[in-house]
């Protein structure tokens, strides 16, 4: 009886959450199983794997009626606080401690790519927030003395590193949330497009890597920047006595540059924030069937010349050599894409004339002051920063979501 | 600029309570020597301490204490008015970044009591000038130049017939100021001084 109880308490607390006051909440379900329109297509696909001690009912419990009415998997902890068995993944940090949980709610995970037609791993969607994020409105030190804005920042990303799909996949979930002292304030729900599809850009040096040069897909700002096997050789596979650089071999840079626009093009609001990983699971290499590499494998490779890995994320992950024979799967492995950072840069806003709610396709194009079919609501401040665009610093770096058990895909 | 440290307000206060001690005293010894307000040209300089806050929706706000200095002539119309221009100048610094303030007012000086004590009320408009720059010049200076205007009070204290130590007050305000920077220009600031100061004041 008090886990049934512990069970309604939680189901409500979620479903409560989803009802924001700025971003709307469009459905009138009293509990997840409640949701008008059923389950979306990113509802209930996660299953255990070798090393994770959940059911996939104890995961589905986690769970978030969406605008749409559909229900939608959320964030959890990577171990469930009622069981105590572990997922094997995790969604970021905690969003329960943003101060925009009240105007967001829960975020509803694959909300973007539901109404795209599209679908994506449920590990992937990585949250990322901060509160009262001191901002810079430029001209140095001098803009700093004059200036004091603040924001609160809370963004969602689908940013898996366990696979391939990131070497020619530019489309990606993206809920973004700021709240500034300034006036400015953004809740936009988009697939983000980073770069072009079927390539990447090499991360060490910016080379453009073309993987699928047939593949169709729309074309967007920013760029995706992705490790190969050129990094890998470069500054991870070293020689005797040099150690691995596994900041300048693995690190991807995910670089958005997203906006919503009008339908003639005028840009209402825009965005630049990187999302970056620093131990994904992951890194391109052709020769692989697959075209993945996997990073701890090189920790027990030495080339025809000797040269092998050396110290940091290798050492971590096999105790100092001690521990042979680990897969890229094994939570023991410090390769799981778990320690990641965001970039805020710049948030614009051009909407003096308003109105606060636009609704957008997918793509944050062809906003319209009324929804259409296959549109987004979008909540944008009616105010112009244009002339003073606050610039958000670099946050989670200091954070690790990778223990309890996570291990890749993750 | 994050208001007012105690270990800054100290370093102010120290010199400025010097000055006012050294005035009361000079000025209460001279107490029986008091005649009426003077006539006819009068000077003031002097120096002080200040504290200056710039105010926008975006802007900081706390007060940055610094030096301020000031100086005014003009005429007396009457036992009452005294009528003259009078300039105020503040420099204070945050880490690499000096800040400056100034204004230059057309002043008139009211004592509502010229065969008593003879303390007066001062104000007056005029511009203000604001400016914040990088110690090295690496940097863009944002500046404002706007209205401004000067309230204050003061007492003279006489040394002699002709010369007196005046300890003042006074407050200074931008209207309706602009901060300018590369171009740009943010509206909506406002730019204030609260200026404690001694001046030597010759009738």
């Amino acid at each position: 009886m008090v886990a049934l109880l512990r069970k309604l308490l939680r189901r409500s607390f979620v479903v409560l959450s989803l009802c924001g006051l700025t971003t709307g909440c469009d459905s009138a379900a009293v509990g997840p199983s409640d949701a008008p329109q059923g389950p979306s297509r990113a509802f209930g696909i996660w299953t255990a794997g070798a090393f994770d001690t959940c059911t996939p009912e104890v995961h589905d419990q986690f769970a978030v009626v969406g605008p749409d009415g559909k229900l939608y998997p959320t964030w959890h902890p990577p171990v469930d606080p009622e069981t105590g068995c572990s997922f094997g993944h995790e969604h970021g940090r905690d969003p329960r401690g943003s101060d925009l949980r009240g105007e967001v709610g829960a975020i509803p995970f694959g909300y973007v790519n539901e109404v795209a037609d599209l679908f994506a791993p449920h590990v992937g969607y990585k949250i990322e927030w901060e509160n009262d994020v001191a901002m810079s409105l430029g001209f140095g030190d001098v803009g700093s003395v004059l200036f004091d804005v603040k924001c609160d920042v809370l963004a969602e990303l689908h940013q898996g590193s366990g696979g391939g799909g990131a070497f020619v996949n530019p489309q990606h979930e993206l809920q973004y949330h700021a709240k500034c002292s300034d006036g400015t304030e953004l809740h936009m729900r988009i697939l983000t497009v980073i770069g072009h599809a079927g390539e990447f850009e090499r991360s060490c040096d910016g080379a453009t890597v073309v993987v699928a040069p047939d593949l169709d897909g729309p074309d967007g700002g920013g760029r995706r920047r992705i490790p190969d096997r050129t990094c890998v050789e470069r500054h991870i596979l070293v020689p005797e006595g040099e150690r691995s650089s596994f900041g300048s071999g693995l690190r991807e840079s995910w670089q958005l540059s997203q906006s919503l626009r009008t339908a003639d093009g005028h840009r209402l609001a825009s965005i630049g924030p990187y999302f970056n990983i620093f131990n994904p699971s992951r890194y391109h290499d052709p020769a692989s069937p697959d075209l993945v590499g996997r990073p701890i494998d090189l920790c027990y490779e030495v080339t025809p010349n000797g040269e092998r890995a050396d110290g940091g994320l290798c050492d971590e992950s096999t105790a100092e050599g001690t521990i042979t024979g680990l897969t890229f799967d094994d939570p023991r492995s410090a390769f799981n894409g778990a320690r990641r950072d965001m970039d805020i840069n710049s948030i614009r806003v051009s909407n003096s004339e308003g109105p606060r709610v636009w609704y957008t396709d997918v793509y944050g194009m062809n906003g319209s002051v009324t929804p259409f079919p296959g549109s987004i609501r979008q909540v944008i401040a009616t105010i112009d920063n244009e002339n003073l665009v606050p610039s958000g610093p670099s946050i989670g770096r200091d954070r690790d979501y990778g223990d309890q058990g996570v291990h890749s895909p993750n | 600029m994050n208001g007012i440290s105690p270990r800054r307000a100290i370093r102010y206060a120290r010199p400025l309570g010097a000055i006012v001690v050294l005035g009361v005293t000079l000025g209460g010894a001279a107490q029986a020597q008091q005649a009426g307000s003077a006539r006819g040209l009068w000077l003031s300089g002097g120096i002080g301490m200040g504290f200056a806050a710039s105010q926008c929706d975006v802007c900081n706000g706390g007060r940055e204490g610094g030096l301020t200095a000031n100086l005014a002539f003009g005429s007396t119309v009457g036992n009452r008015l005294a009528l003259g221009i009078e300039g105020v100048g503040w420099r204070g610094d945050e880490g690499p970044v000096n800040l400056t303030l100034g204004t230059v007012v057309a002043v008139a000086r009211f004592y509502p009591n010229p065969l008593g004590a003879p303390w007066y009320l001062s104000a007056g408009p005029g511009v203000l000038f604001y400016r914040a720059d990088a110690d090295d010049g690496s940097e863009p200076a944002i500046t404002t130049r706007s209205v401004g205007v000067l309230v204050g009070v003061g007492y003279d204290l006489r040394v002699s017939d002709r010369l007196a130590i005046t300890p003042q007050f006074d407050f200074v305000a931008s209207v309706g100021a602009n901060l300018e920077a590369e171009g740009e220009s943010l509206t909506g600031v406002r730019h204030s001084l609260l200026r404690f100061g001694v001046a030597l004041t010759f009738h």
